[in-house]
């Protein structure tokens, strides 16, 4: 894997154009992440009002995010500029509506179905065609990661999405 | 006719009919004002606060110029009774055979007009029996417990009598007075865990009983020690599968009568603090934080499985076995559905406000932090690291909080509390404060239930010495590494909250359930936990078919083979999703768990956080 590269050039050119942008597709941006556009890892940026990172890794680009509460969110871009994965880890929980965007309503849905299976606390496991979704930990030290497994590019594997 | 004919024929047509409209209403008014004379009632009580078997007498002022005064009604009908009845006032007699506090409303109706009425609402209060310690209880063979006892709202005589069951073998009681307490003496030897139910009745009411369990051991009982059951939960019909009950009593800060005690509360290790049903302790008042502009103070507790518990944070005392934790702020778990800000629940997943949801009455976070924002001596919520608050503290108005708000920072000393750091020995104030040690037997296979023990302390007791436990320190995250199947899993820790054992592996999940694993058969494996500075030791486990293991042992709550995927694996880097063996439930059967919580001290052993085991 290469070394981090920070963009704060390239972010300084693109921040006029990213905010006039965001400004006219707010609501689509406020909950767009993973299947989103880079742009809307930005747009998480804001939200999290996190330092970002970015390192190149052949077939893709991680944008790493850490927020103010010491959550390190990675959001992993294709070369075709779509989110296809999303990691966390931290003492907290990542507003998941935030990090998964439009796939947020088939998240609930197959939580609530998984703790409705077995009551009880349990790590989650969602395995569904079009959205993997993975989490666990204790009080303080939460992780997980999400991705769209018929969204990885072509070079990359699930074990990417780490 | 012409139009304009027929026009003029309808104009008059309509004012004619007006004009009657307008005498009918007319006539209706006068005659109201007629025959309906201005009657009002003004009430007056003598009390709006009675005891069982107490009266009151309500008058009314009745301004009637036909001087008839009223009739009276009581609601609900049957709960005490009206007597002495004259035009202008009544007694009120409340019943004695009852148990929860109730409100009556009594009506005073004006015979000259039924339409005015007027109404005043009488708070009607049990006698109450405390009993001091008032939790469940365990104790050693020959051992004793000394009681004492409060009758609250009684009229005359505030005696109890004192009873134990079984009427054999449930040893004795010394030193029983009717208003002070009594000495329990447990059977001088038990063959096994033995229960007892000890009850103290008042003499003036038969029907205010204040009781607990005690559970006789053959050793290791005493004031800091709780019974715990893997037994399936609280809730019928339900089955909790690998969770350990205990029962708390929560009362209002310094009252012993304002106390509720609640069963299945699930005790983990995973998480810090209390956290109670608002459902489950109907009759305690409330009384959250309130800031400035009175608003209160309301906790968000997420987990990782997609839930979260919202509510009010309040100072109760918190009484466990013969300990209790004064004034410890528990959050309790909102039975409103109003919404919780979006941060918290994030627009979509649950609130487990119920007992069917949350599969228990209530959770005792037990682990290593000293409250729910800390983590290694850092406190994220309380400004010390940075001014942005995490999703965890919010104030909102008395009508509930709007889905945009903003959580806040909150000082260390309101912030949810783990009670164990708090608690002291009721009778003799020794603390037993720097840990917990969970006990749960040995099991094989499936099993309907298992009952173990909750101890509080480490090494402050001679029941709960560390012995030759092997100490396993901990990191920042209060993680450790388990060394697993050529895997380094550097974000591994232990958790009697999660229901099974969770780790990466190439093991079959399940077809029909990826939460679990389903080996062909009965799998022996072993794995390596290193603490993070000091401690190692490897520990044999087997992993079952969930999908046999299940539908073979319906209603079991005990399976020590249940385990299940956690991330991918081979995949661990950097503490990812897949560097995690969670050690849940099944690895407390046939072990005792220490877990020595960050700022406390134990004697000869090393700086906390720790596990030892």
């Amino acid at each position: 894997m290469k070394p981090y590269v920070h963009r704060r050039d390239a972010v300084l050119v693109r921040r006029s154009a990213v905010t006039f942008f965001m400004v006219l597709a707010l609501p689509l941006l406020a909950f767009a992440t993973l299947g989103g556009s880079v742009d809307s890892v930005r747009a998480d940026q804001t939200h999290f009002k996190a330092k970002m990172s970015v390192i190149e890794s052949g077939v893709y680009t991680v944008h790493q995010l850490t927020t103010p509460t010491d959550i390190v969110m990675r959001e992993y871009v294709s070369r075709s500029g779509q989110v296809f994965g999303v990691t966390w880890r931290g003492p907290f929980i990542p507003e998941m509506r935030q990090l998964l965007g439009g796939y947020f309503p088939q998240y609930v849905t197959a939580a609530k179905a998984a703790r409705e299976r077995h009551v009880g606390r349990a790590p989650l496991n969602i395995q569904l065609p079009g959205l993997v979704v993975q989490t666990g930990g204790h009080m303080r030290a939460y992780f997980g990661r999400a991705y769209d497994p018929q969204l990885l590019p072509t070079g990359a594997s699930s074990d990417d999405v780490r | 006719m012409t139009s304009a004919r027929v026009g003029r024929v309808r104009r008059v047509a309509i004012l004619l009919l007006l004009a009657g409209l307008m005498l009918l209403i007319g006539c209706w008014r006068h005659d109201a004002a007629i025959t309906q004379a201005p009657v009002s009632i003004a009430l007056t009580t003598s009390s709006t606060v009675v005891t069982g078997g107490q009266t009151v007498t309500v008058t009314a002022s009745v301004y009637d110029p036909s001087n008839q005064g009223a009739t009276w009604t009581l609601s609900p009908l049957n709960f005490g009774a009206l007597s002495q009845s004259t035009a202008t006032s009544v007694t009120y007699t409340a019943p004695v055979g009852f148990t929860t506090p109730s409100t009556v409303t009594i009506t005073a109706t004006s015979i000259t007009n039924p339409n005015i009425s007027s109404s005043v609402r009488i708070s009607v209060s049990p006698i109450i029996v405390a009993l001091t310690p008032p939790a469940p209880q365990t104790v050693s063979q020959g051992g004793q417990i000394i009681f004492g006892v409060n009758v609250a709202n009684y009229m005359t005589n505030p005696g109890v009598t004192w009873t134990l069951t079984p009427a054999s073998g449930a040893g004795s009681l010394i030193d029983a007075t009717p208003t002070l307490g009594a000495i329990y003496v447990a059977p001088t030897i038990v063959s096994a865990p033995t229960t007892v139910t000890f009850t103290a009745t008042s003499m003036e009411n038969v029907a205010a009983t204040a009781s607990l369990q005690i559970t006789v051991l053959p050793s290791g009982g005493g004031p800091n020690v709780a019974i715990i059951n893997v037994d399936g939960g609280p809730v019928p019909g339900q089955t909790y599968v690998n969770g350990a009950f205990t029962t708390v009593t929560i009362c209002n800060p310094g009252s012993s009568t304002a106390c509720q005690t609640v069963g299945g509360i699930l005790v983990d290790t995973g998480s810090y603090g209390l956290r109670i049903l608002q459902s489950e302790i109907p009759f305690l008042k409330i009384t959250p934080f309130v800031d400035g502009n009175g608003n209160t103070l309301d906790n968000c507790a997420a987990s990782p499985d997609g839930s979260y518990l919202w509510g009010p944070m309040a100072p109760f005392d918190v009484y466990i076995a013969g300990e209790v934790a004064s004034s410890s702020i528990v959050q309790v778990i909102s039975s409103s559905n109003i919404p919780a800000p979006d941060s918290c629940s994030n627009g979509g997943t649950t609130n487990q406000n119920t007992p069917q949801l949350l599969g228990a009455n209530g959770i005792l976070g037990v682990g290593p932090e000293p409250t729910d924002c800390t983590i290694a001596g850092v406190n994220y919520c309380d400004g010390s690291v940075q001014p942005i608050p995490p999703n965890v503290y919010y104030t909102c108005p008395s009508i509930g909080c709007a889905t945009t708000d903003s959580s806040i920072i909150v000082a260390d000393d309101m912030q949810v509390t783990n009670p164990v750091p708090s608690l002291f020995q009721v009778t003799n104030g020794t603390s037993d404060n720097n840990g917990v040690i969970l006990q749960l037997p040995a099991v094989s296979g499936a099993q309907a239930a298992v009952t173990g023990t909750m101890v509080f302390g480490i090494g402050t007791e001679t029941n709960n010495e560390l012995g030759t436990a092997t100490v396993f320190t901990l990191d920042s995250s209060d993680n450790f590494t388990t060394l697993y199947n050529g895997q380094s899993l550097t974000s591994s820790f232990i958790d009697s909250g999660s229901n099974a054992l969770y780790f990466p592996d190439v093991l079959p999940v399940c077809a029909d359930d990826p939460q679990f694993y389903c080996p062909s058969s009965l799998t022996s494996l072993s794995a390596t936990n290193k603490g993070a500075t000091q401690g190692q030791s490897t520990t044999s486990f087997s992993v079952d078919n969930a999908d046999n293991l299940f539908p073979s042992n319906p209603g079991d709550a005990v399976f020590d083979t249940l385990a299940g995927p956690q991330g991918t694996y081979n995949s661990c880097s950097q503490g990812n999703s897949s560097c995690t063996f969670d050690w849940g439930l099944p690895f407390f059967y046939g072990r005792s768990v220490y877990t020595a919580i960050d700022g406390e001290s134990v004697s000869a052993a090393p700086t906390t956080p720790w596990w030892a085991y």
